[in-house]
Protein backbone atom coordinates (compact mmCIF):
# COMPACT_ATOMS: atom_id res chain seq x y z
CA UNK A 1 0.00 0.00 0.00
CA UNK A 2 1.08 3.41 -1.00
CA UNK A 3 1.69 5.96 1.21
CA UNK A 4 -0.80 8.37 1.30
CA UNK A 5 -1.59 12.26 2.13
CA UNK A 6 -4.51 14.71 1.71
CA UNK A 7 -4.67 17.10 -0.86
CA UNK A 8 -3.53 20.47 0.02
CA UNK A 9 -6.17 22.01 -1.93
CA UNK A 10 -8.72 20.92 0.79
CA UNK A 11 -8.96 22.78 3.76
CA UNK A 12 -12.67 21.18 4.57
CA UNK A 13 -11.37 17.83 5.34
CA UNK A 14 -7.76 16.24 6.57
CA UNK A 15 -7.00 12.74 6.39
CA UNK A 16 -6.29 10.74 9.91
CA UNK A 17 -3.62 8.07 9.60
CA UNK A 18 -3.62 4.87 11.72
CA UNK A 19 -0.39 6.39 12.92
CA UNK A 20 -2.56 9.76 14.43
CA UNK A 21 -5.26 7.71 15.53
CA UNK A 22 -2.80 5.57 18.06
CA UNK A 23 -1.87 8.76 19.21
CA UNK A 24 -4.90 9.85 19.75
CA UNK A 25 -6.24 6.87 21.51
CA UNK A 26 -2.66 6.55 23.61
CA UNK A 27 -4.20 9.96 25.36
CA UNK A 28 -6.76 8.52 26.61
CA UNK A 29 -4.96 6.54 29.42
CA UNK A 30 -3.80 9.84 30.74
CA UNK A 31 -6.89 11.85 30.18
CA UNK A 32 -8.50 9.46 32.36
CA UNK A 33 -5.99 8.93 34.78
CA UNK A 34 -6.02 12.93 35.15
CA UNK A 35 -9.96 13.24 35.50
CA UNK A 36 -10.03 10.54 37.97
CA UNK A 37 -7.39 12.58 40.30
CA UNK A 38 -9.50 15.40 39.75
CA UNK A 39 -12.64 13.39 41.33
CA UNK A 40 -10.43 12.43 44.76
CA UNK A 41 -8.77 16.25 44.98
CA UNK A 42 -12.97 17.21 44.92
CA UNK A 43 -13.63 14.97 47.38
CA UNK A 44 -11.02 16.56 49.46
CA UNK A 45 -11.80 19.90 48.64
CA UNK A 46 -15.23 19.05 49.83
CA UNK A 47 -14.02 17.48 53.25
CA UNK A 48 -11.89 20.71 53.21
CA UNK A 49 -14.75 23.05 52.98
CA UNK A 50 -16.84 21.53 55.59
CA UNK A 51 -14.15 21.21 57.77
CA UNK A 52 -13.50 25.42 56.82
CA UNK A 53 -16.71 25.78 57.76
CA UNK A 54 -17.29 24.17 61.49
CA UNK A 55 -13.65 26.55 62.00
CA UNK A 56 -15.86 29.82 60.19
CA UNK A 57 -17.53 30.09 63.39
CA UNK A 58 -14.31 30.39 66.06
CA UNK A 59 -11.53 31.25 63.40
CA UNK A 60 -12.79 34.69 62.22
CA UNK A 61 -11.13 35.69 58.99
CA UNK A 62 -8.94 32.07 58.59
CA UNK A 63 -12.12 30.52 58.56
CA UNK A 64 -13.17 32.35 55.98
CA UNK A 65 -10.41 32.19 54.07
CA UNK A 66 -10.16 28.51 54.29
CA UNK A 67 -14.23 28.33 52.86
CA UNK A 68 -13.21 30.79 49.76
CA UNK A 69 -10.23 28.37 49.16
CA UNK A 70 -11.42 24.88 49.34
CA UNK A 71 -15.10 26.26 47.40
CA UNK A 72 -12.60 27.68 44.66
CA UNK A 73 -11.06 24.28 44.52
CA UNK A 74 -13.76 22.06 44.59
CA UNK A 75 -15.22 24.29 41.83
CA UNK A 76 -12.28 24.00 39.62
CA UNK A 77 -11.34 20.20 40.71
CA UNK A 78 -15.37 19.43 39.60
CA UNK A 79 -15.20 21.09 36.19
CA UNK A 80 -11.32 19.52 35.51
CA UNK A 81 -13.14 16.29 36.05
CA UNK A 82 -15.61 17.31 33.68
CA UNK A 83 -13.70 18.40 30.84
CA UNK A 84 -10.69 15.03 31.45
CA UNK A 85 -13.16 12.43 31.59
CA UNK A 86 -15.55 14.27 28.67
CA UNK A 87 -12.26 13.91 26.78
CA UNK A 88 -11.55 10.58 27.84
CA UNK A 89 -14.89 9.36 26.69
CA UNK A 90 -15.27 10.57 23.64
CA UNK A 91 -11.54 8.98 22.85
CA UNK A 92 -13.39 6.09 23.89
CA UNK A 93 -15.86 6.39 21.14
CA UNK A 94 -12.98 6.06 18.41
CA UNK A 95 -13.13 2.45 19.06
CA UNK A 96 -16.63 2.29 19.21
CA UNK A 97 -18.39 4.32 16.55
CA UNK A 98 -17.83 1.55 13.32
CA UNK A 99 -19.21 3.48 10.53
CA UNK A 100 -19.45 7.36 12.32
CA UNK A 101 -15.89 7.35 13.41
CA UNK A 102 -15.42 11.09 11.24
CA UNK A 103 -17.68 12.51 13.87
CA UNK A 104 -16.24 10.89 16.87
CA UNK A 105 -12.87 12.10 15.81
CA UNK A 106 -14.10 15.80 15.53
CA UNK A 107 -16.25 15.41 18.67
CA UNK A 108 -12.78 14.29 20.19
CA UNK A 109 -10.93 17.45 18.93
CA UNK A 110 -13.92 19.96 19.90
CA UNK A 111 -13.40 18.31 24.03
CA UNK A 112 -9.73 18.35 23.54
CA UNK A 113 -10.02 22.21 22.50
CA UNK A 114 -12.69 22.54 25.41
CA UNK A 115 -10.06 21.24 27.99
CA UNK A 116 -7.07 23.60 26.77
CA UNK A 117 -9.33 26.22 26.86
CA UNK A 118 -10.55 25.53 30.61
CA UNK A 119 -6.77 25.05 31.41
CA UNK A 120 -6.10 28.56 30.37
CA UNK A 121 -8.89 29.98 31.59
CA UNK A 122 -8.13 28.28 35.09
CA UNK A 123 -4.21 29.65 34.61
CA UNK A 124 -5.79 33.31 34.08
CA UNK A 125 -8.25 32.94 36.87
CA UNK A 126 -5.56 31.63 39.75
CA UNK A 127 -3.06 34.67 38.57
CA UNK A 128 -5.80 36.99 39.21
CA UNK A 129 -6.86 35.56 42.64
CA UNK A 130 -3.55 35.16 44.04
CA UNK A 131 -2.85 38.78 42.92
CA UNK A 132 -6.06 39.33 44.52
CA UNK A 133 -5.26 37.84 47.90
CA UNK A 134 -2.08 39.11 47.64
CA UNK A 135 -3.20 42.46 47.96
CA UNK A 136 -6.49 42.15 49.97
CA UNK A 137 -5.28 39.69 52.32
CA UNK A 138 -2.85 41.96 54.19
CA UNK A 139 -5.21 44.97 54.14
CA UNK A 140 -8.42 42.69 55.56
CA UNK A 141 -5.62 41.21 58.02
CA UNK A 142 -4.94 44.73 59.51
CA UNK A 143 -8.71 45.90 59.97
CA UNK B 1 4.19 -1.67 9.17
CA UNK B 2 5.06 1.86 8.10
CA UNK B 3 2.79 1.27 5.63
CA UNK B 4 0.07 0.54 7.81
CA UNK B 5 0.62 3.54 10.16
CA UNK B 6 0.04 5.64 6.95
CA UNK B 7 -3.01 3.92 5.79
CA UNK B 8 -6.10 6.46 5.90
CA UNK B 9 -8.25 5.45 8.96
CA UNK B 10 -10.63 8.50 9.08
CA UNK B 11 -11.64 11.87 8.23
CA UNK B 12 -11.06 15.22 10.05
CA UNK B 13 -14.37 17.56 9.31
CA UNK B 14 -14.36 21.71 9.30
CA UNK B 15 -15.76 20.98 12.95
CA UNK B 16 -12.77 19.51 13.99
CA UNK B 17 -10.02 21.52 11.89
CA UNK B 18 -11.37 24.59 13.22
CA UNK B 19 -11.33 22.87 17.26
CA UNK B 20 -8.19 22.90 16.52
CA UNK B 21 -7.42 26.13 14.95
CA UNK B 22 -9.05 27.21 18.30
CA UNK B 23 -6.85 25.29 20.52
CA UNK B 24 -3.66 27.12 18.95
CA UNK B 25 -4.18 30.36 20.66
CA UNK B 26 -4.72 28.31 24.42
CA UNK B 27 -2.03 26.34 24.53
CA UNK B 28 0.30 29.16 23.30
CA UNK B 29 -0.98 31.05 26.58
CA UNK B 30 -0.35 28.04 28.72
CA UNK B 31 3.04 27.88 27.68
CA UNK B 32 3.80 31.67 27.93
CA UNK B 33 2.50 32.10 31.12
CA UNK B 34 4.06 29.11 32.35
CA UNK B 35 7.56 30.52 31.18
CA UNK B 36 6.82 33.66 32.87
CA UNK B 37 6.30 31.73 35.98
CA UNK B 38 9.79 29.93 35.56
CA UNK B 39 11.36 33.26 35.04
CA UNK B 40 10.42 34.86 38.44
CA UNK B 41 10.50 31.01 40.06
CA UNK B 42 14.27 31.29 38.73
CA UNK B 43 14.84 35.31 40.25
CA UNK B 44 13.59 33.82 43.85
CA UNK B 45 15.77 30.96 43.23
CA UNK B 46 18.95 33.31 42.73
CA UNK B 47 17.63 36.16 45.97
CA UNK B 48 17.54 32.90 47.46
CA UNK B 49 20.60 31.40 47.06
CA UNK B 50 22.66 34.24 46.65
CA UNK B 51 21.14 36.58 49.44
CA UNK B 52 19.49 34.17 51.71
CA UNK B 53 17.10 35.32 54.63
CA UNK B 54 18.15 34.26 58.28
CA UNK B 55 16.18 32.14 59.77
CA UNK B 56 14.70 33.96 63.37
CA UNK B 57 13.90 30.36 65.27
CA UNK B 58 16.17 29.91 68.27
CA UNK B 59 13.76 27.01 68.96
CA UNK B 60 14.75 25.09 65.91
CA UNK B 61 17.80 22.96 65.30
CA UNK B 62 20.84 24.61 63.11
CA UNK B 63 20.23 20.97 61.14
CA UNK B 64 16.55 21.59 60.91
CA UNK B 65 16.85 24.83 59.14
CA UNK B 66 19.41 23.66 56.70
CA UNK B 67 17.32 20.90 55.75
CA UNK B 68 14.64 23.71 55.27
CA UNK B 69 16.68 26.10 53.24
CA UNK B 70 18.26 23.05 50.69
CA UNK B 71 14.79 21.58 50.33
CA UNK B 72 13.01 24.73 49.40
CA UNK B 73 16.39 25.21 46.85
CA UNK B 74 15.85 21.40 45.51
CA UNK B 75 11.58 22.50 45.26
CA UNK B 76 12.75 25.89 43.40
CA UNK B 77 15.13 23.72 40.47
CA UNK B 78 11.91 21.43 40.25
CA UNK B 79 9.84 23.94 39.63
CA UNK B 80 11.59 25.28 37.04
CA UNK B 81 12.18 22.34 35.06
CA UNK B 82 8.98 20.76 35.25
CA UNK B 83 7.75 24.43 34.30
CA UNK B 84 9.89 24.62 31.24
CA UNK B 85 9.10 21.60 30.22
CA UNK B 86 5.29 21.87 30.83
CA UNK B 87 5.73 24.94 28.65
CA UNK B 88 8.04 23.41 25.98
CA UNK B 89 5.37 20.80 25.43
CA UNK B 90 2.65 23.17 25.20
CA UNK B 91 4.29 25.21 22.82
CA UNK B 92 5.04 22.39 20.96
CA UNK B 93 1.61 21.26 20.15
CA UNK B 94 0.55 24.99 19.21
CA UNK B 95 3.26 24.98 17.09
CA UNK B 96 2.30 21.82 15.06
CA UNK B 97 -0.56 22.49 15.21
CA UNK B 98 0.08 25.72 13.06
CA UNK B 99 2.44 23.51 10.68
CA UNK B 100 -0.62 20.86 10.38
CA UNK B 101 -3.62 23.94 9.37
CA UNK B 102 -0.96 25.54 6.78
CA UNK B 103 0.19 22.38 5.19
CA UNK B 104 -3.28 20.48 5.90
CA UNK B 105 -1.27 17.13 5.37
CA UNK B 106 -1.58 14.17 7.60
CA UNK B 107 2.16 13.45 8.28
CA UNK B 108 1.39 17.25 10.14
CA UNK B 109 -1.43 16.00 11.67
CA UNK B 110 0.37 13.01 13.07
CA UNK B 111 2.92 15.25 14.65
CA UNK B 112 0.67 17.90 16.21
CA UNK B 113 -1.62 14.97 17.97
CA UNK B 114 2.08 13.43 19.15
CA UNK B 115 2.80 16.24 20.35
CA UNK B 116 -0.55 17.00 22.30
CA UNK B 117 -0.15 12.96 23.46
CA UNK B 118 3.37 14.17 24.99
CA UNK B 119 1.98 17.00 26.90
CA UNK B 120 -1.10 14.94 28.64
CA UNK B 121 1.55 11.38 29.38
CA UNK B 122 3.46 14.49 31.02
CA UNK B 123 0.58 16.24 33.21
CA UNK B 124 -0.26 12.05 34.17
CA UNK B 125 3.67 11.50 34.78
CA UNK B 126 3.62 15.31 36.95
CA UNK B 127 0.43 14.04 38.58
CA UNK B 128 2.11 10.69 39.78
CA UNK B 129 4.93 12.90 40.72
CA UNK B 130 3.14 15.96 42.57
CA UNK B 131 1.29 13.14 44.66
CA UNK B 132 4.45 11.35 45.37
CA UNK B 133 6.03 13.99 46.79
CA UNK B 134 2.48 15.73 48.51
CA UNK B 135 2.52 12.00 50.88
CA UNK B 136 6.31 12.31 51.12
CA UNK B 137 6.72 16.09 52.76
CA UNK B 138 3.27 14.84 54.78
CA UNK B 139 5.60 11.91 56.49
CA UNK B 140 8.41 14.37 56.83
CA UNK B 141 6.22 16.93 58.27
CA UNK B 142 5.12 14.71 60.91
CA UNK B 143 8.84 13.42 61.30
CA UNK B 144 10.07 17.16 61.73
CA UNK B 145 7.38 17.06 64.27
CA UNK B 146 8.65 14.62 65.96
CA UNK B 147 12.36 15.68 65.89
CA UNK B 148 11.18 19.38 67.08
CA UNK B 149 9.26 17.53 70.06
CA UNK B 150 12.16 15.64 71.37
CA UNK B 151 14.39 18.94 71.16
CA UNK B 152 11.93 20.79 72.92
CA UNK B 153 11.44 23.57 70.38
CA UNK B 154 7.90 22.41 70.39
CA UNK B 155 4.65 22.67 72.18
CA UNK B 156 1.64 21.35 70.84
Amino acid sequence: MSTQFSDPCREDSLEVTQAAMDALKKTRGWVKFLGIVSIVMACFAALMLLIGAVALATKGLAGVVMVIEAAVILAAAVLYAIYWLGYSTSLKRLDDSGASIDEALDEALVRQHRLWMYQGILLVVVIVLAVAAAILLPLLAGL
Amino acid sequence: MEEAEKAIMAKIGPRGISAMRRTRPWALLISIIVLIGVAINLVDLFVRVLAPMPIVAPDVPQKMVSVIITTSIVFGIAGIVVGSLGAWFALQYGRRIKVCLDTMSSQTLEDALRAQRHFWTFQGVMMIVGIVVAISAFVGMVVMGVVMMQHGGYSP
